[in-house]
């Protein structure tokens, strides 16, 4: 998936030649692979001051003209605010205009620069985002709306407009999550993640702010940055995904072959935390955060995770404050840290949380547990808690301009891409 | 010497007054602690409290030093009743005895809470009236003391349920007149926002007319700019003025209508809607038209893959694998190119599915 926007477009399709009988050359934006349909609405597009206005009464035999469309895509909606700016995009409140069919309805519109990183095109999470989220509709996965591109050819993501996101409920100190709440959101994110894998796409970088909320209280799985469609077999993929939190033991391990299991470890953290209300397995570095996870679950070990020893990086933790070999952990470990979850809560948890990615329910398992079909009930939608105000609409302009797999906004850090992903981790000689 | 003489003169002024005012009456009583016999004119700030145990009168300073240290006795001579410092309350009626009837009264309107809507008739509502009214009077007046509390509490006892769920309503109920207040408050401030609002309008629209007036007359054409700036005006004035009723027929509509709709449903139990049964696909459907996974597919291929035990610990399921490619050679099946483009009804709604996404 070679990454190159004609960044030398022609710029002869002005006003006059437009009109006149020379084509306008016709370009599409490289990401269409065997899989993708190019999106009819992804195009390129001079816009020559006003000379979008002349071309807009066009007539019927040019109707499908690339340069149209775009005009076309981009007038429905109009800028209203800049909600936040990062090196890789810069997030705008907008509106779609009201048409005599549709009421205005508010969006945010992602702006990626096309040139800061990546000479030759797009950076690979506008890719990324663009190619798996033309294809997933479901009502627990952010909607892309359209895209275009603007007159400095910077592809534009028309996204539904979410105003609060997961992290943000969790650290709200004035809320009160019940078992109900977590059950909600536990459910529309195990659903959103079930769509994801049913259509052969690995998400990748779950975790609690890439979860947004919309204003009637709906869970969306966001930031496809990271996401990627399920390998084939003997095809290596890269274990530097997903958030250090929220990464899964095999991934540590250095992992080329692995499957939708990473993603529901991930949410089963997420799980813990919005139990906990704050991070379960918070390390501070790769190895620390690899102590933390044997601590917690159990360190692996042949027995718990056949073939495990085969994996590039595996290592046993001994560093000296770590004692020994820890035990995968069982149910009484569980309901004593978790015992608002109640058993059956208890017994999901434990499935999504395994060391071995084999022994890991599916999203489609885990979204038959008897604990969704238990009292408490999940709770509405409408009826969760909430988090309201401008603040929300803030929080969630710098997370989506902040780049996948990040844990903060580090503005600090030099914008290199190496620095955003989750460094492979080193066990000095593990391989 | 003479000042001490005087002092001691004094002081036996004050007792003296003291004793005056104290068998005087009910007046002066009230300027007086019956305890400590400080009076107000010492301490200004004196206020007396009353415990609905006994009802005995005595003032703030004398129930922190009595009652501070934990219960203990009335200090009123011949009442033996043991208080505690928190019951210890401001008397709201100036007669005592009215202040314990309104005591004994809501104690027992607690716990009779029946409504009428309780009873198959009127008579038998009636009956429980006077029945009540029975009980509070011998509380009051002390007649069958031990019967009547044993009946109050049997009472009590056989209706727990409608007790808790009549008070339910009572709260309820208040709750509404709270709202239905400040709904009323709220549509009075509208009301006299809108009418200032029109006045500055018109304030306004006044000015501006004579403003364009004046503009009107140096230009060279006078009269008929003339009539256009008045024809403008009168323009204005009208629409002003259907704005400003329309307005208020608004706000009359508002008042009168939506506010006191719940009222009718106020004594309707809170009907909890029954659970839906779960589905844990929201509505989705995962049936596939025009195959089914099978448990395992044979492919030599994939025999590698299978046995790779680097693969098999990372996670990686050739099933997937399998079932991916049986579902991409089918996701054209039923897809016709006549057909508009799915992606043009897509983003009309955000919560309309495909029902098919990836097969596009």
């Amino acid at each position: 998936m070679s990454a190159t926007a004609g960044s030398s477009a022609s710029s002869s399709t002005t006003r006059q030649n437009h009109a006149a009988a020379a084509p306008p050359t016709r370009r599409t934006l490289p990401f269409g692979n065997g899989h993708t349909p190019v999106p009819a609405s992804v195009a390129e597009h001079d816009d020559g001051g006003g000379g979008s206005l002349s071309k807009d009464g066009s007539d019927a035999s040019d109707i499908d003209d690339p340069d149209d469309i775009n005009t076309k895509t981009k007038r429905k909606y109009t800028k209203d605010r800049k909600l936040g700016e990062g090196a890789y995009a810069v997030v705008n409140l907008g509106h779609r205009r009201a048409t005599t069919t549709d009421s205005a309805i508010p969006v945010a519109i992602k702006k990626i620069k096309v040139n800061t990183e990546f000479r030759d095109g797009l950076s690979m999470d506008a890719i990324r985002e663009v190619k798996y989220l033309r294809e997933l509709h479901h009502p627990n996965i952010i909607a892309l709306l359209d895209v275009f591109s603007s007159k400095n050819q910077n592809l534009c993501l028309v996204l539904e407009f979410l105003d609060s996101d997961l992290e943000m409920i969790i650290k709200d100190s004035s809320l009160t999550l019940s078992m109900a709440d977590v059950k909600s959101w536990m459910l529309m994110s195990l659903r959103g993640l079930w769509w994801c894998h049913k259509a052969f796409v690995l998400h990748r970088d779950i975790k609690p702010n890439n979860l947004l909320l919309s204003s009637t209280g709906v869970l969306k799985l966001a930031d496809f940055g990271l996401a990627r469609s399920f390998a084939d077999p003997y095809r290596p993929m890269t274990s530097n995904v997903i958030t250090r939190w929220y990464r899964p033991p095999e991934l540590f391990y250095g992992a080329k072959f692995y499957s939708s299991a990473v993603d529901i470890f991930s949410l089963g953290l997420v799980f813990c935390e919005l139990m906990l209300r704050t991070p379960f397995l918070p390390g501070n570095s790769d190895l620390h955060q690899f102590e933390l996870i044997c601590q917690a679950l159990g360190t692996p070990t042949e027995e718990n995770w056949p073939g495990v020893s085969q994996l590039p990086g595996y290592y046993v933790p001994q560093a000296e404050n770590t004692t020994t070999m820890v035990k995968e952990r069982g149910k009484d470990f569980f309901m004593n840290t978790f015992i608002a979850a109640g058993e059956s809560g208890v017994d999901l948890l434990m499935k999504m949380i395994r060391l071995d990615p084999r022994k890991r329910c599916t999203a489609r398992e885990a979204l038959d547990a008897p604990w969704f079909s238990q009292e408490p009930y999940p709770t509405k939608p409408a009826n969760l808690p909430k988090k309201g105000g401008g603040k929300g609409i803030e929080k969630v302009g710098s997370d989506l301009k902040r780049k996948a797999g990040e844990l903060f906004n580090s503005n600090d850090e030099t914008s290199g891409r190496g620095k955003k992903v989750a460094r492979k981790l080193d066990f000095g000689g593990g391989g | 010497m003479p000042s001490l003489t005087s002092s001691a003169a004094t002081s036996a002024a004050i007792a003296r007054a003291r004793e005056n005012a104290i068998n005087r009456g009910s007046v002066d009583a009230d300027e007086i602690c019956p305890v400590c016999k400080s009076s107000r004119y010492l301490n200004p700030n004196m206020r007396f409290l009353v415990n609905p145990e006994c009802y005995h009168k005595m003032c703030e300073s004398c129930v922190d030093r009595i009652f501070s240290q934990g219960p203990s006795q009335c200090p009123v001579v011949g009442c033996d009743k043991i208080l505690r410092k928190q019951k210890f309350r401001k008397q709201t009626f100036e007669d005592i005895q009215v202040e314990r009837e309104v005591d004994v009264r809501k104690r027992i309107a607690k716990t009779f809470n029946k409504r009428q809507e309780d009873f198959p008739s009127l008579k038998e509502f009636n009956d429980y009236l006077e029945e009540v009214e029975t009980v509070t009077f011998n509380l009051i007046n002390g007649f069958d003391l031990a019967a009547t509390e044993a009946k109050i509490s049997a009472f009590e006892q056989s209706n727990k349920a409608t007790i808790l769920q009549n008070a339910a309503k009572a709260a309820q109920e208040a709750q509404f007149i709270q709202a239905q207040r400040e709904f009323e408050r709220e549509q009075h401030r509208r009301a006299r926002e809108l009418e200032q609002e029109a006045e500055a309008e018109e304030k306004r629209d006044k000015l501006e007319h004579r403003a364009n007036l004046l503009k009107a007359l140096q230009a060279d054409d006078a009269e008929f700019e003339v009539a256009k700036v008045n024809k403008l005006a009168r323009k204005k004035s009208s629409m002003r003025k259907e704005n400003q009723e329309r307005r208020a027929k608004e706000l009359e509509a508002a008042r009168n209508a939506p506010a006191f709709q719940f009222m009718s449903n106020l004594n309707k139990p809170i009907s909890e809607e029954p659970p839906k049964p779960y589905d844990p696909l929201d509505g989705f459907d995962e049936t596939n038209k025009y195959f089914v996974y099978r448990e395992k597919y044979e492919n030599p291929w994939l025999q590698d893959a299978l046995n790779d035990r680097a693969m098999l610990a990372g996670g990686y399921l050739v099933q997937q694998y399998c079932e991916r490619a049986v579902f991409e050679a089918f996701s054209g099946v039923g897809c016709f190119i006549e057909d508009p483009p799915l992606s043009d009804n897509l983003s009309v709604s955000f919560d309309t599915p495909m029902t098919d996404a990836v097969a596009g």
